[in-house]
């Protein structure tokens, strides 16, 4: 991965933007100064002069504070795409061989755009990448899934029957986006305890292709046999991810599907060339040694964007004592907007939470979210008396202009049961509002955001009929357990920046007005 | 066709940036924040005007840029707004009703230490400076827009002490200096040193952008609605660093673009200010529209017709707060009579009488 510099980014960004990585900046006191970007800087106290070191940022730095995040896509755009793999592709040696990985959300994006059903558009793009570049593996990301989601159950029961659980009950947190993961890391490190630390399905996939490989190809006289991973996934998070010092070995490199388009046009092929009859087996063919052929192009039931939190409700509703199963029900409460909703699982004869996972996306209600967690603090007491805020938008309404008093908005919602996703255990967290399929590397062509989030939600509305589903709870019905290990665990390694110094904050002149 | 100083009021050495008025039945309150930190009250009363408060400076480490009475309270109560470079919003509220009948004597203006409106709560989201706060006119919705190019939307209760985001929008490529709702509708227009004014309405669950004006040929600092029940008579004036005044007129909806609307410049107000123009303010009594900029003069412009786009400068001010810049003006009302009130970087609250 290129690392950006910051020349690059003065480009798009006022290089007076203070940025949250943390610096080492050794420095006394600070009078009046000329810093290594050449600008004026006011310091609070009398003191020395002193240069102040200049800032490298890199790409996984850059994705913490948001105010760069638009600027710092764009980069990637430029210097992050296809050109990256198309490199690596003609580099490579003779030994070193190709996988290719897919997410759901991508294959659905992409079949859309080229007007294909998607099992004829998996076998284009799986022979695509074959005839191209020789690739040895082409798979979907569901078994990498389903492992995941088979970790994040065991984490959060074992987390629920611990002593952290009696000190800090507050709801633990989907650690699969890596976009949020980031931003928690560096702007907010006490929230990171609440990161439930499992690998998302990207990482897991690559995990098990090398494996695999590995198994298959590594003896004792190949040991210079290799495997690149390249990784099509739905934004630019994800290239941050597979690039995190704890994702070594992995992931190589991921890429877009707009990129993939890009990369088509400048090698001057036509995606619908490499279309083959639907009773090739060609996906057989490409698929890793001891995998269920079938099984890692299936998704499972839940949100699109990995349904972590259903499957977790759905696993506690299993695990019941048969008399209180019988008596069980699985809700799906509705939110404050369209981007909350919680999987609660009750009692029906008493109407009592058994179990509650939620889902959350959208910087707006992360916001929200951190602030209200970070308030709460472990013990679930808060530092301020909470009020309920007593005037609910009415969801539907978008001319609602009229002055509203609590008791007009809230009448319409009488007998309807809210999403309370911060009593949940676990909150599923997207940073993009409504979750993968909103993925700013996907192929949506509409130009107004109105538009936009209409295509979005009819990608929705499609996602889970346009391909098969499986359980992943039920591990009998893979026939892959011989290549995972029970008892290997995929976990990140988080680093919380620390407090920063808010005195030191640098005041340059041009911004205080 | 003149402008007189009634009074001017030096409050502090530090910059005075923005200025926010209320009338409340004991009371004509103008909160003032300043570069010290400190928010002021004065109370404005046509015999003479008072230091009613002075807020607890410790509660922004920074300056406090931008002010705002929330609209539509209990009449017993009223709540203030404040953005600040710290990157916070702090909210202060005071109960009134024991206020209502009130010694006129004229006090000591001394208040040290001596502080009676609350803190209620602190916003905490944006990353850097606050540059503007602005209340929704049923007082439930607080815009903040900030450097950090995003313009902030929250929501809150009855009494003001918890918000909650309801949407960060982000479609400003710079600096956002400007927010401001439309008096009668939940309409917001903020304005940007990306030299555009964006307005955004609710549509489904989120805000939306709903048109960009674009014109200016540098940034846009201010921009105030015209006062109107008319739901499709909507216009906006604007000020900006290439030291015009736009107006804006509000069309139509755009049919072929869902949610989006089409508005049109219908007019460039006769020059006055040769530098950058700081702030506008659009009279909901006499519908003049007074203008203050860096070059120290405070302009007041009127149309010859209500509607017709063609307006004259009835009157200015050259030199209103000395060399210094004058950064923010507004209209008051005090006690029947319309009266102006500007704030400049001398620190000083000017209220100025006018006759055109």
């Amino acid at each position: 991965m290129s690392l950006l510099s910051e020349e690059d980014l003065n480009d798009f960004i006022s290089p007076a933007l203070a940025c949250t990585k943390p610096t080492e900046i050794k420095r006394t006191k600070v009078k009046s100064n000329v810093n290594a970007l050449g600008e004026y800087e006011v310091g609070v106290d009398d003191g020395e002069d002193e240069m102040l070191e200049k800032v490298t940022i890199t790409l996984s730095d850059c994705l913490a504070c948001s105010g760069c995040i638009t600027s710092s896509e764009e980069i990637m755009l430029q210097q992050q795409s296809h050109g990256v793999f198309l490199k690596a592709m003609s580099n490579r040696e003779a030994n070193t061989k190709l996988a290719v990985s897919i997410s759901p959300q991508c294959r659905l994006s992409m079949a859309t755009y080229y007007g294909m059903e998607i099992s004829d558009f998996d076998k284009c793009f799986a022979n695509f990448f074959q005839k191209k570049f020789n690739a040895k593996y082409v798979v979907g990301t569901q078994l990498g899934r389903n492992v995941s989601i088979q970790q994040v159950v065991k984490k959060l029961s074992e987390w629920k029957q611990s002593k952290e659980y009696e000190k800090d009950s507050r709801p633990r947190l989907s650690a699969a986006d890596p976009g949020f993961v980031i931003y928690t890391e560096k702007t907010k490190p006490d929230l990171v305890p609440l990161l439930l630390n499992v690998k998302s399905p990207q990482q897991i996939t690559g995990a098990l292709l090398h494996e695999t490989f590995d198994k298959h190809y590594k003896t004792e006289t190949k040991t210079e046999e290799k495997l690149y991973v390249l990784g099509v996934m739905a934004c630019f998070d994800k290239k941050l991810e597979a690039s995190r010092p704890d994702s070594a070995g992995e992931v190589d490199c991921v890429i877009t599907p707009k990129e993939f388009v890009a990369m088509l046009s400048e090698l001057n092929e036509s995606f619908y060339q490499y279309k083959v009859s639907s009773s090739d087996d060609i996906l057989k063919d490409l698929c890793p040694e001891g995998w269920d052929p079938e099984l890692h192009w299936c998704i499972n039931h839940g949100s699109s964007s990995g349904g972590f939190a259903y499957q977790y409700i759905v696993w506690r509703q299993r695990t019941l004592p048969d008399e209180l199963a019988k008596n069980s029900k699985i809700m799906k409460l509705l939110g404050k907007n369209n981007n909350i909703c919680e999987h609660r699982l009750i009692n029906v004869k008493t109407g009592e939470t058994i179990a509650s996972a939620s889902e959350l996306s959208g910087f707006r209600n992360i916001q929200n979210m951190v602030r209200h967690l970070s308030r709460s603090g472990p013990n679930g007491s808060s530092a301020f008396p909470k009020r309920r805020v007593q005037s609910l938008r009415k969801r539907q309404s978008s001319t609602n202009t009229a002055s509203s008093t609590a008791t007009t908005t809230t009448a319409g919602r009488l007998g309807t049961l809210v999403a309370q996703p911060y009593s949940s255990e676990f909150i599923e967290v997207n940073a993009a509002p409504g979750g993968c399929l909103n993925g700013s590397g996907l192929l949506n062509e509409e130009q107004s955001t109105v538009r936009k989030r209409q295509f979005t939600q009819q990608l929705e509305e499609r996602f889970h009929s346009s391909f098969t589903m499986v359980d992943p709870l039920d591990t009998t019905q893979w026939s892959t357990t011989e290549i995972i290990e029970p008892e290997k665990l995929y976990e990140y390694t988080f680093h919380a920046a620390q407090p920063q110094d808010k005195q030191k904050d640098i005041v340059t002149v041009g911004n205080t007005w | 066709m003149s402008i007189t100083l009634a009074k001017g009021i030096k409050l502090q050495n530090d910059k005075t940036w923005s200025l926010d008025y209320k009338r409340t039945p004991y009371a004509n309150l103008l909160a003032v924040a300043s570069t010290d930190r400190k928010i002021k009250i004065l109370n404005i009363k046509p015999n003479g005007t008072k230091l009613e408060d002075v807020l607890d400076g410790t509660v922004h480490r920074k300056a406090v840029r931008s002010v705002a009475w929330r609209p539509n309270t209990d009449i017993n109560t009223v709540t203030l707004a404040a953005g600040s470079f710290d990157a916070t919003v702090s909210i202060w509220t005071k109960d009134i009703a024991s206020h209502v009948a009130e010694d006129e004597e004229e006090e000591d203006t001394d208040m040290a230490g001596e502080s009676e409106m609350d803190l209620l709560a602190i916003i905490e989201g944006h990353e850097n400076e606050v540059k503007c706060v602005a209340w929704s006119q049923d007082g439930m919705l607080l815009a903040t827009c900030s450097r950090d190019k995003s313009v902030w939307i929250w929501e809150t209760d009855e009494m003001g002490e918890e918000y909650e985001c309801v949407s960060v929008l982000q479609e400003h490529s710079q600096d956002v200096k400007h927010v401001v709702w439309h008096p009668t509708m939940n309409l917001l227009a903020s304005s940007s040193y990306d030299d555009t004014i964006r307005l955004w309405k609710e549509y489904d669950d989120d805000w939306e952008c709903v048109a960009v004006l674009t014109g200016h040929e540098g940034t846009v600092w201010s921009s105030d609605f015209e006062a109107s029940d008319n739901k499709l008579d909507i216009r906006l004036a604007s000020v900006s660093d290439d030291s015009a005044v736009r107006i804006w007129k509000y069309i139509e909806e755009d049919d072929e673009n869902d949610g989006q609307q089409v508005w049109i410049c219908q007019s460039i107000l006769p020059k006055v200010h040769h530098n950058q123009v700081y702030s506008v303010a659009w009279s909901p009594k006499s519908g003049l529209i007074a203008t203050s900029g860096s070059d120290g003069t405070l302009a007041l412009y009127k149309e010859t017709e209500k509607g017709s786009g063609t307006w004259e400068v009835v009157a200015q001010k050259e030199l209103c707060h000395g060399v210094y810049e004058v950064n923010i003006v507004k209209w008051i009302d005090v006690d029947g009579q319309e009266l102006l009130a500007t704030g400049g970087d001398d620190g000083s609250v000017n209220i100025w009488n006018f006759k055109i």
